[in-house]
C-alpha cells in the first residue's frame, strides 16, 4: 500500500504518486475481477452450476430466503456504495470518477478481510433515491458499506438504511474513524492514567468523523457536558445563533450542540483547548490549526490526536514539545496511526460470517476495545496506542470478537462455535491471500 | 396559575421579563429566515420585537406565557384571540409566538406552554385554538400535529 507523503518530501513526491497511480490504472485498467471457486472439470458441471440443477437451490431459497446467506456468494458480498458526493479531497466530483476509489476499497477489503466487494457509485444526488436504490439491491448483498457522501447528507442515509435493511450497513467515514479513534483513546487514557468518565474532551472539527467519534465516546462513558465541540464557526453551543438552522439542517449536530459544553463556552481553538484533557482534531490540513502554545493551556498529560490528511493539524513534534503525552495522527509515518483500514476490513469479516443483521454500536464498542486490548497485551507505549496494519493477528481477532458479539446479541443468520468461528476467519482471510499468491507465482498475475 | 413541571415553572410574563422574552421571539423569527427570502429579519426588528412583546403585555385579548427556570426565561408562548365573523365558534385563540430554547427542549417545556395556554382560554370561553407559522417547519408541523392540531387554513403569498 502507498503511504501518504513523506514527512518533508516536498509535492513533488506526490505528483509522482499521481503519475504513476495513472499509468498503472490504465495498463491493468482496474484493480479486481471476479474469479469462480467452484472446481469446473467439463462443460457437464455447468448442470450443477447453471440449468438445470441451479434451479433447485433457487427453490430452496424460495421458501426461506435466508438460505440465500448459505447457498451463494452473497453471504460474503459487500456494495462498496457512493453518490460521489465527497471523494477524499476531491469535493463533488460525481460516481464515475468515484470509481477508481471505490474500486480500491474492494481491493482492500479483500487483500485485509477475505471480503468480495463491489464498487457501486450509483447516479443518485437525492437521499431518498439513494435510500430506495440501496434497498432495492439488498438481495443481492451480505452488507452495504457507504462510502465518500457528503455530510449531513451521510448521517441521514445511514440512519434510515441501518434501519430499514436487515444486512449491516457501514459508513466508513464515520463508524470506520470513529471506532478508530475509541481504540486509540482507550489506550491513550490508560498511559496518562484518567477515567474516561473524568475526561474534558475536545472535538476540532464536525464532519462527518468526529460527530461519529463524539456520539461512540459517549456511548462509551464520557459525559457529554464535558465535550466540547468546535466547527468552522467557532465552539458549538446551544444557545449559538446558528442552532435552530442546524435542527433542520443538521440534526445530528444540533443534537451535540444541545448536549454537550454543559458550561456554555464559548470562543474558537483556543478556548475550547484550555484545560481539556484530550482532543480529537478531524478538520483541516495543518500545520498551524492547532497552536503549540495552546497544547500548553490544555490540562495535565493532554492526548492530542490530529487526524488531518495529508498533513496534521499540529506536527506530532510540536505537539509533543509541548507537553502532549499521546500524540496519534491520521499518517502511517508516523506513531499511533488511527487508521480505518484497521477497522473495515475486519468487522466485516467478522459480521459476514455470522451472517449478521447489523452492525450495532455494541458491536462498535466491542470491535475497539478488542483493537485496544491487543495493543496493551503487546505492551503500551506513547508511541504505540494502537496496532499497526502489519500486525496481521489483529485482523482476526478483532473480526472473531465481533462476530462473536453478533451472536450474542442474536443477529446472527449463522451460529458457529468460537472455534468454528475462528477457523472460518482464518480460512477468509488466508485462502484470497494464497490463491493470490499462487497467481503470481505462476505469473498469471504480475 | 403557577404550575411546576420539573425544573421550570410557567407563569405569567411580567414586565421585568420583556428583556429575555424579546431575545427568545427574535430567535424565532431569526429561525424562519431560514425557510424562505420572505422571513429576511429587518435590521429594526430587535426594537421592533421588544415593542411588540411590550405591547403584549399591556392587552387583554394577548396571554403571554414563559417557562421561567431558576429566573431564566427559557421558553415563551403568545396567544392572540381573534374573532371570526362568519363562522363557529366566534373566537380563536391564535398562537403567533411559540419558541424553547434549545437546551431545555425534549423535556416537554413547548407542550406544557401550549396546554397551559389553552387551559387559560379555555376560562375565558374560548373554545378554538390555531397556531401560525412556515409550512417548512416540519417540527413545527410534526409537534401540533402530535398535539391534535390540525391544518385548516392555505395562507399563499406571491411577490408582485
Amino acid at each position: 500500500m502507498v503511504s501518504d507523503t513523506q514527512r518533508g518530501a516536498g509535492p513533488s513526491s506526490t505528483d509522482r504518486w499521481y503519475m504513476l497511480s495513472l499509468r498503472l490504472h490504465r495498463e491493468y485498467r482496474g484493480k479486481i475481477e471476479i474469479m469462480p471457486k467452484i472446481p469446473i472439470k467439463s462443460l457437464d458441471d455447468f448442470a450443477i452450476w447453471y440449468t438445470p440443477g441451479v434451479a433447485e437451490p433457487s427453490r430452496a431459497i424460495a421458501k426461506s430466503p435466508d438460505l440465500s446467506f448459505s447457498l451463494t456468494s452473497r453471504w460474503n458480498m459487500v456494495a462498496v456504495v457512493t453518490d460521489g458526493s465527497r471523494v477524499l479531497g476531491l469535493g463533488n466530483i460525481g460516481p464515475e470518477p468515484s470509481y477508481p476509489v471505490m474500486e480500491g476499497k474492494a481491493l482492500l477489503f479483500k487483500y485485509l478481510g477475505g471480503v468480495d466487494a463491489i464498487p457501486l457509485p450509483i447516479r443518485a444526488r437525492d437521499p431518498e433515491e439513494f435510500i430506495n436504490i440501496v434497498k432495492s439491491v439488498e438481495p443481492a448483498f451480505g452488507g452495504i458499506n457507504l462510502e465518500d457522501i457528503e455530510s449531513p447528507k451521510c448521517f441521514y442515509i445511514l440512519e434510515r438504511l441501518r434501519k430499514e435493511l436487515s444486512i449491516p450497513v457501514w459508513h466508513d467515514d464515520q463508524q470506520g474513524t470513529a471506532t478508530a479513534i475509541l481504540a486509540g483513546l482507550i489506550n491513550a487514557l490508560k498511559i496518562v492514567n484518567k477515567k474516561i468518565s473524568d475526561v474534558s474532551i475536545t472535538f476540532i472539527g464536525a464532519g462527518a468523523s468526529n460527530i461519529a467519534a463524539a456520539n461512540i465516546v459517549i456511548k462509551h462513558g464520557a459525559k457529554p457536558g464535558n465535550i466540547v465541540m468546535v466547527d468552522s464557526k467557532g465552539i458549538l453551543h446551544s444557545e449559538r445563533d446558528d442552532v435552530d438552522k442546524l435542527m433542520f439542517e443538521n440534526p445530528w449536530k444540533y443534537d451535540l450542540a444541545i448536549k454537550t459544553n454543559a458550561e456554555h463556552r464559548k470562543g474558537g481553538i483556543r478556548d475550547a483547548l484550555r484545560g481539556a484533557d484530550v482532543v480529537i482534531a478531524a478538520s483541516r490540513p495543518g500545520p498551524g490549526v492547532i497552536r503549540k502554545e495552546w497544547i500548553e493551556e490544555m490540562n495535565k498529560d493532554p492526548i492530542v490526536f490530529a487526524l488531518a490528511n495529508p498533513v496534521p493539524e499540529i506536527w506530532p513534534w510540536e505537539a509533543r514539545e509541548a507537553g502532549a503525552r499521546v500524540v496519534a495522527t491520521g499518517r502511517s509515518d508516523f506513531p499511533n496511526q488511527i487508521n480505518n483500514s484497521l477497522v473495515f476490513p475486519s468487522m466485516f469479516r467478522g459480521v459476514l460470517s455470522v451472517g449478521a443483521k447489523a452492525i450495532t454500536d455494541e458491536m462498535i464498542i466491542e470491535f475497539a476495545e478488542t483493537l485496544a486490548r491487543y495493543a496493551e497485551k503487546k505492551g503500551l507505549r506513547e508511541d504505540y496506542i494502537i496496532p499497526t496494519m502489519e500486525e496481521w493477528e489483529v485482523f482476526i481477532e478483532t473480526a472473531l470478537a465481533v462476530g462473536i458479539k453478533a451472536m450474542e446479541l442474536g443477529i446472527n443468520r449463522i451460529t458457529l462455535t468460537r472455534e468454528e468461528l475462528l477457523n472460518s476467519i482464518r480460512e477468509q482471510i488466508a485462502v484470497p491471500r494464497a490463491k493470490y499468491e499462487a497467481l503470481i507465482r505462476a505469473g498469471l498475475i504480475k | 396559575m403557577f404550575m411546576e413541571k420539573g425544573e421550570y415553572t410557567i407563569r405569567s410574563a411580567r414586565k421585568e421579563d420583556i428583556e429575555q422574552i424579546s431575545d427568545l421571539v427574535l430567535r424565532l423569527k431569526k429561525l424562519n429566515e431560514e425557510f424562505d427570502p420572505l422571513y429576511t429579519v429587518r435590521q429594526e426588528a430587535p426594537e421592533v420585537v421588544r415593542k411588540y412583546v411590550a405591547e403584549s403585555l399591556d392587552r387583554d385579548d394577548i396571554i403571554l406565557l414563559v417557562a421561567d427556570s431558576l429566573g431564566k426565561i427559557v421558553g415563551v408562548v403568545r396567544v392572540e384571540i381573534r374573532s371570526r365573523i362568519f363562522y363557529e365558534p366566534l373566537i380563536a385563540g391564535v398562537i403567533t409566538d411559540l419558541y424553547v430554547l434549545p437546551s431545555y427542549r425534549r423535556k416537554g417545556v413547548g407542550e406544557t406552554l401550549v396546554s397551559s395556554v389553552i387551559k387559560i382560554l379555555r376560562s375565558r370561553g374560548v373554545s378554538l385554538v390555531s397556531a401560525e407559522f412556515p409550512p417548512m417547519n416540519k417540527i413545527a408541523v410534526e409537534f401540533y400535529t402530535n398535539m391534535g392540531f390540525k391544518p385548516l387554513m392555505y395562507v399563499f403569498f406571491k411577490e408582485i
